[in-house]
């Protein structure tokens, strides 16, 4: 009995100090941050400075200068240049590549490498502002990374359109796992134009739906004209979700050709899809489709109305003429005083026009 | 006296340039009274000479007008600055100097009324005297600045026109000579960048973290011109141009917007909305230097 009470007595003390040492540790590793933070923010301020006066003074000493100086701090550095970066194009641009050749290179190939994801991320993403072409062959070992890291080789790499990039680009998409892919539509859009074939192979592809709308939206989004013919065979898919994208896609095109599409889809059984027609339709600004936007007025869904409303504003004086009548007529109240509204709206921007 | 100094250094290259737009004939030796209908002739042949010779005078001179012109205006701009220097060195002078009298009646209150215990002499270098002789040596520095300031301007009529009261509302135009911009962009870096480079070229330049914020400064300053970015807390670019339009009793302040948005849908809505320009993130600041410096010219 005594043994266990000593025991029991032992047991409870152990417990306290452990509970004391993780607590004391607990604090005093928070201290150690607070205090890195404020170090590290007070050398950020002091060489962000020293960065916007090399920025603003032309030729490349002061930049050379300030990497002499400060590449003994590389994490403020790289946090500094990567802000900078993706807000700077032109000369100034040259001016952080200056730094960055000088202060980072060295460290940010050798960061490729490292065990720390974390490192790994941080130089692929300063890799893909400033690596020489020639290096490029470093990246590709990290399209097979993990998923944040292959994403930013991904970036990386489509930094430098060629048409030896671009294939590992539009390959790690169509591998990659579906919750990293949203990631791709500023990737690609970002490739404007040169992406089109790219685009074209990859909708003949066996690829996810979810892939398939990405593309789709893209398409409309860039917009690529001459991939009109390939996604219309979208038009009729079985997936509400693909077909949302065709409308929309074409409501970007605006191509007068698919308004007949447009027509059909405006009274597709998804309301979705039906509110993305009516609003293409009316960029579009065919009269072809007064009569569908008028009924489209009357719609059970009021994003259908809303964009009905907006399509027919937009259709000049046979749509004020239609908006006229939808707001006379008694049987829908509301589609009345929408129209109503739409007119008033129509004053009031030509009276701002015509003062 | 900067005047003074320019119009002396210019004066000799004018009259120098005068001497060269005389027209040749009229240097050389004249005809002889005598001989008078040749005297009509060389006339009329010195004057068929001297129309194009005029008319490149003309042009000159009035190139040079607008260079003198130009550089007054800087001038002008420059002295307002310093005036403005002297306005503030002025305000910061009357504070401590009514600091000073303060603690001088608190020394007084507390040299006649001793606390219990205190023996009431000060030994030595007291906190407050240390005070006292910063803020004095503080006080004669700016008063040195403040004259030289005052003798490097020497242009009372200058001074007096800037320190006449504006009249309320009378114009949205620039204080300081310089003109103002407002940023409306959420992106710390990104306000922090712009305003590096456009303080650097002399702009004032006011901030606003959100579209409230801008109409806030707005309505407070008037500026001349918005940086705007599109994606902002609360109201968006957009929202903003369209409130920006209808809020303005007169022609609003142009806009440009800086934004990422690389869509040409959203490039269109901005135009359509009053934006003047469409600057795409990533940009070169050089870029948006010289477009602004272009619009205040052809505004000017």
């Amino acid at each position: 009995m005594n043994h266990l009470v000593v025991f029991i007595r032992y047991s409870v003390y152990i417990l306290i100090l452990f509970a004391l040492f993780i607590l004391l540790y607990i604090v005093l590793r928070r201290i150690y941050q607070q205090v890195n933070d404020k170090r590290f923010n007070l050398r950020y301020v002091q060489i962000e400075e020293g960065l916007l006066n090399a920025l603003s003074t032309p030729g490349p000493e002061s930049a050379v200068r300030l990497a002499e100086e400060y590449k003994r701090f590389p994490d403020v550095l790289t946090k500094l240049l990567l802000d900078y970066a993706k807000l700077l194009s032109g000369p100034e641009r040259e001016q952080l590549k200056i730094i960055f050749r000088i202060a980072l290179e060295k460290k940010s190939l050798r960061d490729l490498r490292s065990r720390r994801t974390i490192r790994r991320l941080r130089a692929t993403r300063l890799l893909g502002f400033f690596i020489d072409p020639l290096k490029m062959g470093s990246m590709l070992k990290l399209l097979e990374d993990k998923p944040i890291v292959r994403l930013a080789a991904v970036q990386a790499i489509s930094q430098l359109p060629t048409t030896e990039t671009l294939p590992l680009v539009f390959t790690a998409f169509e591998a990659d796992s579906c919750p990293n892919i949203h990631s791709y539509i500023n990737v690609i859009f970002s490739l404007g134009g040169i992406a089109e074939v790219y685009i074209r192979e990859a909708l003949k592809k066996p690829i996810s739906l979810e892939k398939i709308a990405l593309l789709i939206e893209l398409v409309g989004a860039i917009p690529l004209r001459s991939l009109y013919p390939d996604i219309l065979s979208f038009a009729d898919h079985p997936e509400k979700e693909v077909r949302i994208k065709v409308a929309r896609a074409l409501g970007g095109l605006s191509i007068p050709d698919s308004v007949p599409v447009l027509i059909r889809l405006a009274s597709d059984t998804a309301w979705e899809v039906q509110a993305q027609a009516v609003k293409g339709l009316g960029r579009l600004k065919s009269p072809e489709a007064l009569d569908i936007l008028t009924e489209a007025f009357f719609s059970k869904n009021w994003h259908v109305r809303f964009n009905a409303r907006s399509g027919l504003m937009s259709l000049g004086e046979a749509g004020v003429k239609r908006l006229e009548e939808i707001s006379q007529q008694t049987r829908d109240s509301y589609a009345a005083a929408m129209a109503a509204m739409a007119l008033h709206d129509l004053n009031l921007s030509c009276e701002q026009m015509n003062p | 006296m900067r005047i003074k100094a320019f119009v002396n250094k210019k004066a000799p290259e004018t009259r120098k340039s005068d001497k060269n737009f005389i027209p040749e004939p009229s240097r050389e030796k004249s005809p002889s009274p005598e001989d008078s209908s040749s005297l009509m002739l060389v006339l009329e042949e010195d004057a068929e000479k001297a129309t194009p010779g005029l008319e490149k005078e003309m042009k000159d001179r009035l190139s040079t007008i607008s260079e003198f012109k130009l550089k007054l205006e800087n001038l002008v701009d420059s002295a307002l600055d310093e005036f403005v220097k002297v306005q503030a060195l002025d305000l910061r002078i009357a504070t401590l100097e009514k600091g000073l009298s303060r603690k001088a009646a608190k020394r007084r209150q507390k040299k006649s009324r001793p606390a219990p215990g205190e023996t009431g002499k000060l030994d030595g270098f007291l906190p407050e005297e240390r005070e006292k002789e910063s803020l004095k040596q503080e006080m004669e520095c700016l008063q040195t600045i403040k004259h030289l300031l005052k003798s490097m301007n020497n242009l009372p009529d200058l001074l007096a026109v800037a320190s006449s009261p504006r009249q309320p509302g009378a114009m949205a135009g620039p204080v300081n000579g310089k003109k103002k911009i407002l940023i409306v962009e959420d992106d710390p870096i990104s306000r922090k960048l712009l305003n590096h480079f456009l303080e650097k070229e002399n702009y004032t330049v006011l901030m606003a973290a959100s579209a409230e914020e801008g109409f806030q400064s707005i309505g407070r300053e008037k500026p001349d011109l918005i940086l705007l970015d599109i994606m902002l807390p609360g109201a968006d670019g957009f929202q903003f141009l369209s409130r920006l339009k209808e809020n303005e009793p007169g022609p609003p302040p142009p806009v440009f917007v800086i934004s990422s948005l690389a869509q040409e849908s959203d490039i269109v809505k901005a135009l359509q909305a009053g934006a003047i320009d469409y600057i795409l993130k990533p940009f070169s600041p050089q870029v948006i230097l010289v477009k602004i410096s272009q619009l205040f010219k052809s505004s000017r």
